[in-house]
This record gives structure tokens, sequence and C-alpha cells, in this order.
């Protein structure tokens, strides 16, 4: 007699369902990356910042000089003039260099006014006193953005300049000695 | 060595043996689906433990096999078996001459108890020697010996009743 145990039959359901497998597939290669630790939250700069200088075109390039020497209290040096208008600038702002220029059509670089509204690339900058150097800026018609406030170990705020550049500007926060 | 590289190389072709070696075991796509997730899953955690040699089918099938036992054993705690354990001295292993229905055996099979159909499955459907059954189990040789003769009587008890 043979053992009807040794080939005890079993249902064929069929393979398996290939929503169910892309499914699971997700889980699996999600459940392999590995934990991000993430970093307590430092007052230290975390990068080293060598040099970028920003270079900004504007509509008008002498009105933007005077807009940043009575605004942000820039010094100004090295302006040439080209075809009446101007070709290049240098501004620094308590050790903050930034470049300007009119717009050079033929060289593909246009300001803000002629490339229309939203910024690609904003300006990060240190002042002294971040709250004065916003009101200012604002009276002498910048757009705020979003007011002065302490966030990531920073008292600052954001800015768009009349002449459609986007900065955030602000002040460390002190740590108190320990 | 990335195991979890390996793992997901061997994905498509390991996701569909592991679900073929659970689905007839358990009767239902819908159980063998989820115990095909849960054993992927133990497989990564295994992995991220670093407690792996070699990421084979082998092994998948291995925690399947884990993973099918764990499921009756939950089950059985859960439920009121229906068909009840006779115990050693009512049971004689009579020789039985039968041809078996797969649909009767899979219905036959959901009304056993657990440790019944784990024994059974593991022993003549897998085709485990009985030590690695009791390992398995958690059971020594012996009590798994016992077990079988009392799975196998439980189990013709159920199937003859089921006919007509």
């Amino acid at each position: 007699v043979t053992d009807p145990f040794d080939r005890l039959p079993s249902l064929d359901l069929g393979p398996v369902d290939a929503e169910f497998v892309d499914r699971l597939r997700l889980r699996i290669e999600r459940a392999l990356i590995p934990e991000i630790t993430l970093s307590e939250p430092t007052h230290e700069r975390t990068t080293t910042v060598q040099v970028i200088t920003p270079y900004l075109c504007v509509h008008d390039g002498a009105a933007a000089i005077d807009w940043y020497r009575r605004c942000f209290g820039a010094a100004v040096s090295n302006v040439i003039e080209w075809e009446g208008k101007v070709g290049h600038a240098e501004l620094d702002v308590a050790g903050a260099v930034f470049y300007l220029s009119d717009e050079a059509p033929g060289l593909g670089v246009l300001s803000p006014r002629t490339k229309g509204p939203g910024a690609s690339v904003s300006i990060v900058m240190d002042v002294a006193v971040v709250d004065d150097f916003v009101a200012k800026a604002v009276e002498g018609g910048a757009t705020l953005e979003r007011p002065v406030d302490d966030s990531h170990g920073r008292r600052n705020g954001w800015i768009m300049d009349p002449f459609g550049h986007r900065w955030n500007v602000g002040t460390p926060i002190s740590t108190p000695p320990s | 060595v990335d195991h979890g590289a390996q793992l997901v190389e061997l994905y498509d072709r390991a996701v569909r043996e592991v679900f073929a070696y659970l689905a007839p075991r358990c009767g239902s796509r819908q159980v063998a689906e989820d115990l095909t997730a849960d054993t992927f899953l133990a497989a990564v955690g295994q992995i991220r433990r670093d407690a792996v040699d070699d990421v084979t089918v082998a092994w998948l099938i291995g925690i399947a096999r884990h993973k099918l036992v764990d499921h009756w054993r939950r089950i059985g705690r859960r439920a009121e078996d229906t068909v009840r354990d006779m115990g050693d001295d009512h049971v004689v292993d009579d020789p039985w001459d039968a041809v078996l229905d797969a649909h009767r055996v899979a219905e036959v099979m959901g009304r056993l108890g657990s440790h019944h159909r784990s024994a059974l499955t593991l022993r003549y459907v897998d085709g485990l020697p009985v030590p690695l059954v009791a390992d398995h189990l958690g059971r020594t040789v012996h009590a798994t010996e016992a077990l079988l003769v009392r799975a196998r009587a439980a189990f013709r008890l159920a199937y003859e009743g089921s006919e007509q």
C-alpha cells in the first residue's frame, strides 16, 4: 500500500500578481535605504566659504549704484562706463563685495525686470544689525519678503530690492559664553 | 559584499519562487502575498543586521517556511481548532490507500489544527526529514513523530468525513 501522504497534492493558485511584485519591490528598496542620522542643529557654519562674487545685472545701473549706496551703505569703486551705461561697478557692503552692470542683451545679460518675476538666485549676506539694515532697505523701496526673525542660529530676513534681486540678510546670534 | 544589492538583483526571480512556495501551502493568495512580503522584509532586516552569509532563493525559502509556521502558530492561538487533537491513546496509524484530491486536501488542511497542519506540511509537502520538522516546531524528535501520527489520523478522519 502506498502512503497517500507521500504524494500529498496541493492547489495551484497561479503565479504571483505583477502589481504585488512591483509594490513589494518598492518596499524592499525603501527598507534597504540606510537610516539617515540627523546631526544636532548647530550654530556653527558647516561650510567653508571661499568667495563667490555675485555679478548683478540691473535695468538702470546708475540708479542702482545710487540705491545700493544709500540703502545698503555700499562703497562704490571701479565704475566703468560703456556706451553711456554702467559697464561694470564694484560695490562693497562692509566687506561683502558684489559687482553690477547694466543690461547687455547682445551678451545675453538681462536684468530681472526684463526676464520677469521670480528669483533664480538669492544672495546671502551678513550685516552688522539686520533689523536696521532691513528697515532702511524697505524704506528705500525694497519689498519685505519675509520679516526678520531668529532661525537657523541667525537673525535674518528676506528682501527683494527695487532692481529685482533677492537678498537674505542676517546677523549671527551670538551664543552666550559658556 | 553588498547583500542589499544582491537581494534587489535576485528579487524578480525570488519573489516568484517564494510565492510559489507559500501559495499552495497556505491555500490563499492573500495570505501568501502577506507572508511573501514578511519574508522579504525579514530578509532585509537580516541584511541590515549583517546576519547573512549568502543571498539565495534557498535562504529566502527557509525564511518563508519560518513565516508560514509562525503564521499557523498565530492563527492556531486565535481560533478554536475545528478538528480536535485526539491524543495518543486513540490513534492507530492504519494503512490508508487513497488517491487524494487537491481541492479537498486544501479544504481539510484549512480545518486542521495549526500544529497538525504545520507538521503535515513540513513533512509531506516540503518533504523535510522528521528531525528538521522537529526543529521548526520546537519539539523533540519523539514528540514530533507522535504529533505526525496524530496529524495523519486527524487529516484522514477529516478527509473521509468530507466525502460526498
